[in-house]
C-alpha cells in the first residue's frame, strides 16, 4: 500500500514538473522573439507591396530590387521600436552606399487615416528612411506580424535573409545587415544551384 | 495502482510536453468578479472585475504616461435591463523596462481588479441577467510589443425582487411642490 502510494506520488511530481518546465520554455521561446511565423519566411521570396509613404507617395517593395532592404514592422506605441530606430537611421548613413535600404512599416491602427501622427513622430525621432503606412494585408503577407518590433533582412535578390521578432542588440542588427548586403544576386544564385 | 500511475503519466505527457501549442501564451486572462452579483431591483452594486496579466506581460495602465501609449479600457454592454456607471480603475505601476531605460511607463502586471456601478431600474424583472463586454489593452514583455487585443468579458447579475414598494399611479412625486 505505501508503495503504491509512493508510485503515485512519484508519478504527480514528474507531470508537475513537467507542466512548470513546459511552461516557463514556451513563455521564453515567446520572449525570445522566435517566432515561427517570420522563420517559415526564411529564405523565400520576400513578398511583395504596395503602400503609401508618409509623404504620400506610392512605394513597392519590387521597386528595390538589387538592395539589400533592412523591412522594419512597427508602430508608434511600441516603446522598443523607438529604441531601434536611431540605429537604424545610423544604418542607412553607414550602409547607404553599399546599397542598403531601410524601410520602416508602420501597423498602428488605420495607418492611412493616422498618417499625420505618424508623419509627426517620423519627424520627431529624425527617421531618414522610408516610412510606409502599413495595413493587415502586408501584416500577414510576412507571417502575421504578432510581436513589434519585427524586421526582415531581405537580400538584393529579395530573398529573406533572416527575421527577428523583437528588440535586439545593435550588433546583432549591423550583423544582419552585413548578410543582407552581401547576399548578391549572382552569388546567391549560384549557391542554390544543386 | 502501477497501471493508473502509467496511465495518468500518459493522459498527461502530451500537455506537459507541449505546452505552447497555439503559439504565444495568453496576455492577459479574465476571472470572474470577485463575488457574485445580486442586486435588488431599484437599487446598485460596484462590481469588481478581477483580470491576470501573463507572466513576462504586462499592459498599459488606464493612465499611461504618454498619448502615444494605447491605454486599458474596460467596456461594458450592458442588457436593456441594466445600466453600467462609474467605471473605476487601479492605479498602475510606475515601472522602467530594458527596452526604455530612461522611460517610466505606467503598467498593470499581474493580478488587477477594475470596478464598476450596475444598476437595475426599479422596472427590472427577477432574474439572471448576462452582462457582457470586453477589455482593450495593448500587451508588452520585455522585447516586444503586441497588437491592440481586445478580450471579451461576460458574468451574470442576478437580479432579486424589489424591495421597494411600487409606484402608484397618481401617487404624488417626491419633488413636486405641496399645493397650498
Amino acid at each position: 500500500m505505501k508503495r503504491n502510494l509512493f508510485i503515485l506520488l512519484l508519478v504527480i511530481m514528474t507531470v508537475t514538473l513537467m507542466l512548470v518546465v513546459g511552461r516557463h520554455a514556451a513563455q521564453n521561446r515567446a520572449a525570445s522573439g522566435e517566432l515561427v511565423a517570420g522563420r517559415s519566411l526564411q529564405g523565400a521570396t520576400a513578398p511583395d507591396f504596395e503602400l503609401k509613404s508618409i509623404d504620400g507617395k506610392t512605394v513597392h517593395l519590387s521597386d528595390y530590387r538589387g538592395k539589400a532592404v533592412l523591412l522594419n514592422f512597427w508602430a508608434t506605441w511600441c516603446p522598443p521600436c523607438k529604441i531601434e530606430m536611431p540605429w537604424f537611421v545610423d544604418l542607412q548613413k553607414e550602409y547607404a552606399e553599399q546599397g542598403l535600404v531601410v524601410i520602416g512599416i508602420s501597423m498602428d491602427d488605420d495607418a492611412e487615416k493616422e498618417s499625420g501622427k505618424i508623419l509627426d513622430f517620423a519627424r520627431e525621432m529624425n527617421l531618414n528612411y522610408v516610412v510606409l503606412l502599413g495595413n493587415d494585408k502586408v501584416g500577414d503577407a510576412y507571417g502575421g506580424v504578432e510581436g513589434l518590433p519585427t524586421t526582415f533582412y531581405i537580400g538584393r535578390d529579395g530573398r529573406i535573409v533572416n527575421a527577428i521578432s523583437g528588440l535586439v542588440s545593435h550588433s546583432e542588427i549591423e550583423d544582419n545587415v552585413k548578410k543582407a548586403l552581401a547576399e548578391h544576386p549572382a552569388v546567391a544564385a549560384a549557391n542554390r544551384r544543386p | 495502482m502501477r497501471g493508473f500511475a502509467i496511465l495518468l503519466l500518459a493522459l498527461c505527457w502530451p500537455a506537459a510536453a507541449a505546452p505552447d501549442i497555439g503559439g504565444i501564451p495568453e496576455h492577459v486572462v479574465f476571472l470572474g468578479t470577485t463575488a457574485p452579483v445580486t442586486i435588488s431591483a431599484g437599487f446598485s452594486t460596484r462590481v469588481a472585475l478581477e483580470f491576470r496579466v501573463g507572466p513576462t506581460f504586462h499592459i498599459n495602465s488606464h493612465s499611461p504616461k504618454t498619448e502615444l501609449l494605447i491605454p486599458t479600457q474596460l467596456l461594458l454592454l450592458p442588457p436593456k435591463e441594466l445600466t453600467v456607471s462609474k467605471v473605476r480603475y487601479p492605479a498602475g505601476l510606475d515601472a522602467t523596462f530594458a527596452f526604455a531605460p530612461t522611460e517610466t511607463l505606467n503598467v498593470y502586471a499581474g493580478r488587477f481588479i477594475i470596478t464598476a456601478v450596475v444598476t437595475a431600474p426599479r422596472t427590472t424583472r427577477a432574474g439572471k441577467y448576462s452582462m457582457r463586454g470586453n477589455l482593450r489593452y495593448q500587451a508588452c514583455d520585455n522585447r516586444a510589443c503586441y497588437a491592440p487585443k481586445q478580450l471579451p468579458v461576460e458574468f451574470e447579475v442576478r437580479v432579486a425582487k424589489s424591495l421597494l414598494s411600487p409606484i402608484q399611479p397618481g401617487a404624488p412625486k417626491k419633488s413636486e411642490p405641496k399645493k397650498k
